[in-house]
């Protein structure tokens, strides 16, 4: 490095003990081209504390050690001139003229705990040193309540047996610090891009996992359980192995990240990659056929009637199969893939903001991807899907509203929202929630500056989703009001003893959840409820600052509501509202605890810190699997396999589709049915045949189902509910259902049992014709039983959508209830 | 619609996304280059007292996130390009032509030349990059090129990198969609039956394992019988109107052999 005279810049930037601050290098000013894809920059390197004080003059750096008393520890921070590309950062060999005049070194003095986020802010600036060069002196009693354990500090390319560690000087058998000096190779901190080798992993695992969804197909589904987990662990493990490195780039962090959740996608799509076959799926495929065979919203669903009011994922998939020609499944696939992309790279941008640590936005998404809901539920084809990655954005887009421009930001605000409140009601709202909060936080803070801003952000938002709440809202009283209705006063009866708290750790048919999987399970719900506690690493609470700190906060205040959602586990209903909350609290999870996780990994001793990292790993995977086990429930609902009664998929065998395919091409389209929860739903769906259901008909077609003869009953429920033909799968007499009901909320008392004879009267019953039968699926003309039935209808007025009480759902309860 | 059809749209559409993708994406940067010395220039751009632009001074220097992201990182463009797609869908929906590609090539493609118009592109420019990008590209594919150690650099090396992850993938995907379809399209054996304007219209199915011929018994009101053999590769029979199995209620058996396999009855 030249060593002439010039004119140098030296500012002191003195922290307060106990509060985090970044290293300032240069002022704003002196970045006026920040957002360049290509731009000189002024970086930052880390350095450790000096062991001395007063200046001293080094080749191009003079160093400035201040000693405060009881803090006799500084940071040395070192300009280091380059160009940006991207995410590298290149050396220039001689500094740009504008930096020989100017600034071109930088002092600062920090508190022990100042480079807790610098640690970890991405290629530039992590690890610190190269070599041995870095390590700062060991502990001192002096100093010894503001010890920072060190580093590690990897080997760079040119010098990976860190021999140049020789040249630092040594006293009294320990290396004297010395500030950092960007050399040639400083970008060479970082270890070399791996994501090739991540994704061929990766692939491998995917492969394993469809490998046993094969078996399981072919009857061996306890084989294919055997084989899914190592192919699911192969996926995630690689993924968070890299994001735990400190020495990984931001850009392979950035490209595992989505390599994880496209990933971990592919693990659940795979299980129905010819067709959709859950249940919300299938409801929001119904609306998708719906506004291609009618050429317009708004159609009336049968089994979801607010779902045509929220039609943005619909007319997104729509869009894609008018432009590209393609099929529904592929677009489908497509869409959902486009959204997980977006959920997770949004996620990724959004914590590295707050954070500025693309290492604890690596680690962020490797939390999130532990949560409930990643793997199993906001991977299907439904409105939260692409609703959470939309509220994601969002925050994104207001977070990097500066660099936009006014103009922009708002176009990209308004646009979002708009998108946003046709895509998911609730998503929607929690949206404006969050917002609101986060205005709040900001003037809390005394800054009305960015409060404002915030407070016209959420106006927005607050018109678009009320608004259109408003013009929906019969159709979202009637779906809603039930659902939180049942939840308090399932609630309040828990509380007070009325009533015991579901059955933990089995399905509604009785299956045991594994005992391995249940200690993973309560692991991992101890695990996060004690993060909440600042205890060991958990301790660790990094400060954000600047605008960013008050949306952090508010993901602070979201973490905090971890145990809240756990509570609503204990009855049915508020277990589907927890399960739905769980993506929003593990937003909040995912960013507080990837800084705080980071932060403790990035510090601690070189020889440590490999330790933890495998620690670290160890417990990632172990709340996957609780995280995965919990969102998505018993082993058959992950695995395919031979028929189960009222599970989903499983539930979705040949003889179901092709009793489908023929009703789809012989029976007039749009005839009332009466069905099952899997069947009905499908015929519904595929078939575009109006299901009765209690929602959308005002009739409930499940008390059908329930006796051994078609009586006045019976007749007066086909009556009502003008039902022209029945679906009965006989192989529901096998057991209970799996999925807490037969056919819908409130069919029958709980635990109630079809039998064969229940089915069977409709092959004996004068009136109800059979005119389908594949020997399982039997199809039945009721007409006849319905027309003649007006008088019994008056008569009996069975007001079938009454709330009798309803079977014992699963614990866990894969999501599904509210929609 | 046919296959070329089919690929024309396809093709199309891609066009239309590209363009649209592409303009956007110009203006995009455009206008993050501009919010950015606004923001350097005036002190009112981020709209923030004296304390936060120090902090967000202190982010821009910031060695990690002002510089992370191109001016127009993907994150925005692809929300942009989603809420695009999904105003627009809803545009097309409302006039009723939702099932109507013809509309979604008008409206997309007009908007994907606006945009491209208003971001700058311009053909000369794209005909440039082509010509500069192009040679590169042809000469590191030509075959000569593939020999010794031309496998271990240039984009040979990363597209094979590239490759095997993808072609693992695909592995996977086609074996889960081989299975899947198998599985769930199995043939089963089946009767079903709806009387229609002309008569009935009797389906049948088979399975794979069902052996021997299948026969279609057909019994009217009176105990008439009407009995046809099922030709292997015949999955549906209309009973003509004017035939005596037709009267109501009419009762269908489907045989192997001599033995009834299923039964139904039409009213």
């Amino acid at each position: 490095m030249p060593t002439e005279s010039r004119p140098t810049e030296t500012r002191i930037i003195r922290a307060r003990p106990g509060r985090s601050r970044p290293a300032r290098s240069r002022t704003p000013s002196a970045d006026s081209t920040a957002n360049d894809d290509t731009t000189r920059v002024s970086t930052v390197d880390n350095a450790v504390p000096t062991g001395g004080g007063g200046p001293r003059e080094r080749a191009d750096t003079t160093v400035i050690t201040e000693f405060v008393p009881g803090h006799t520890v500084g940071s040395v921070a070192h300009a280091r001139h380059g160009v940006y590309d991207n995410d590298r950062v290149e050396e220039s060999t001689q500094p740009p003229a504008a930096h020989a005049t100017g600034s071109d070194t930088t002092v600062v003095t920090r508190d022990p705990v100042a480079d807790l986020l610098e640690p970890v802010t991405g290629p530039a600036a992590e690890p610190v040193g190269g070599t041995g060069t870095n390590r700062g002196p060991l502990l001192d009693w002096r100093s010894w309540w503001s010890w920072r354990p060190r580093r590690k500090a990897p080997a760079s390319r040119d010098d990976p047996a860190g021999t140049r560690s020789a040249d630092v000087p040594v006293v009294d058998g320990h290396p004297v610090a010395r500030p950092v000096t960007a050399g040639l190779a400083s970008h060479d901190l970082t270890s070399p891009d791996r994501s090739r080798a991540v994704a061929t992993v990766m692939a491998a695992g995917v492969l394993l996992v469809a490998v046993s969804y094969a078996l399981g197909r072919r009857g061996h589904p306890d084989v294919g359980t055997a084989l899914l987990w190592p192919g699911m662990i192969t996926v995630f493990v690689a993924g968070v192995a890299r994001l735990l490195r400190t020495d990984t780039s931001r850009r392979e962090r950035l490209r595992v990240s989505v390599l994880l959740g496209v990933g971990l996608y592919f693990c659940f799509e795979l299980t129905q990659i010819a067709a959709v076959r859950e249940f919300d799926e299938l409801l929001h495929l119904r609306t998708l056929l719906d506004l291609q065979a009618t050429g317009g919203v708004f159609t009336p669903h049968p089994g979801l009637p607010v779902s045509p009011r929220f039609p943005g994922l619909e007319l997104l998939t729509n869009a894609v199969v008018q432009l590209l020609g393609v099929p529904n499944q592929v677009a489908v696939i497509g869409v959902v893939l486009l959204a997980r992309v977006l959920l997770v790279y949004g996620l990724f941008l959004l914590i590295e903001r707050l954070s500025r640590s693309a290492y604890a936005a690596g680690v962020g998404v490797a939390i999130y991807s532990c949560s409930p809901q990643f793997f199993f539920f906001n991977a299907q084809f439904a409105y939260q899907t692409l609703a959470i990655a939309l509220t994601v954005l969002l925050l994104l887009v207001v977070v990097d509203r500066a660099r936009y421009g006014r103009v922009t930001t708002g176009v990209l605000v308004v646009m979002t929202w708009v998108a946003l409140a046709l895509t998911h009601h609730i998503t929607s709202w929690i949206a404006v929630g969050l917002l609101a909060g986060w205005t709040l936080c900001a003037f809390a803070r005394r800054d009305r500056a960015d409060g404002r801003v915030l407070a016209r952000v959420t106006l927005v938002g607050l018109v678009a989703t009320v608004g259109w709440a408003l013009v929906n809202i019969s159709m979202l009283r009637d779906y809603l009001g039930p659902i939180l209705s049942e939840s308090f006063h399932q609630a309040g009866s828990v509380a007070s003893g009325e009533t015991k708290s579901r059955k933990m750790f089995t399905d509604s048919a009785g299956t045991p959840t594994p005992t391995w999987q249940i200690v993973a399970l309560l692991g991992t719900t101890l695990l996060w409820s004690v993060s909440i506690v600042p205890l060991g690493p958990f301790r660790f609470r990094p400060q954000t600052d600047g605008r960013q700190a008050t949306l952090y906060r508010l993901l602070r205040l979201m973490h905090l509501a971890f145990p809240l959602s756990m509570a609503g586990t204990v009855t049915p209903r508020t277990a589907e509202l927890s399960a739905r909350l769980s993506t929003f609290v593990y937003l909040g999870i995912a960013a507080v605890l990837g800084l705080t996780v980071a932060s403790y990994l990035a510090t601690r001793r070189a020889t440590r810190q490999a330790f933890l990292r495998r620690l670290t790993g160890s417990f990632a995977i172990f709340v996957f699997i609780g995280g995965t086990v919990l969102g998505s429930g018993a082993d058959w609902s992950r695995m395919p396999g031979p028929y189960l009664v009222i599970a989903d998929g499983r539930s979705i065998d040949p003889y179901v589709v092709a009793a489908t395919r023929w009703a789809n091409t012989e029976l007039p389209a749009g005839s009332r049915i009466a069905g099952d929860r899997e069947t009905g739903t499908w015929l519904m769906s595929i078939g575009r045949q109006w299901l009765v259901t209690g929602l959308a008909s005002g009739a409930s077609a499940g008390p059908l189902y329930f006796s051994t003869t078609l009586g006045d009953y019976e007749r007066a429920v086909i009556a009502v509910g003008r039902i022209q033909y029945v679906i009965v799968d006989t192989r529901l007499a096998d057991g209970l259902p799996h999925e807490t009901f037969y056919t819908e909320n409130g069919e029958a008392p709980m635990g109630t049992r079809l039998t064969a004879a229940m089915l069977a009267k409709f092959d004996t019953q004068r009136g109800s014709v059979k005119v389908y039968d594949n020997g399982p699926v039997k199809i039945y003309d009721v007409t006849a039983l319905g027309a003649a039935a007006p008088a019994a209808a008056a008569a009996a007025s069975p007001a079938p959508q009454a709330t009798a009480p309803r079977a014992t759902p699963a614990a866990p309860q894969p999501a599904g209830g509210t929609r | 619609m046919s296959a070329v059809a089919a690929l024309a749209q396809t093709v199309l559409g891609i066009a239309i996304l590209a363009l649209g993708v592409t303009g956007l994406h110009a203006i995009l940067a455009r206008s993050a280059r501009a919010g950015t010395s606004r923001g350097n220039d005036s002190p009112d751009a981020h709209g923030s007292g004296e304390r936060d632009r120090a902090a967000d001074g202190s982010r821009v220097s910031s060695p990690l996130v002002s510089r992370s992201d191109p001016p127009a990182n993907i994150a925005v463009l692809l929300l942009l390009t989603v809420a695009g797609l999904m105003v627009g869908s809803l545009v097309v929906a409302a006039v009723g032509h939702a099932g109507n590609p013809l509309a979604y090539d008008l409206l997309f493609g007009a908007v994907a030349v606006a945009l491209a118009a208003v971001g700058g592109l311009r053909p000369a420019t794209v005909v440039v990059r082509l010509r500069e990008r192009l040679p590169w590209y042809v000469e590191c594919w030509r075959p000569a090129a593939w020999t010794a150690g031309g496998w271990r650099t240039g984009p040979r090396r990363a597209a094979l990198l590239v490759s095997v992850p993808v072609l693992i993938l695909a592995l996977a995907i086609g074996l889960s969609w081989w299975s899947d379809e198998t599985t769930t399209n199995e043939p089963v054996t089946a009767l079903g039956a709806v009387r229609t304007q002309s008569g009935l219209a009797v389906t049948v199915t088979r399975a794979d394992s069902d052996s021997g011929d299948l026969a279609l018994e057909v019994i009217n009101s009176v105990g008439r019988h009407w009995r046809t053999p099922l030709a292997p590769d015949r999955d549906k029979v209309d009973v003509a109107v004017e035939n005596a199995a037709v009267p109501a209620p009419t009762t269908i058996h489907l045989l192997a052999g001599e033995k009834i396999i299923q039964s139904i009855t039409i009213p």
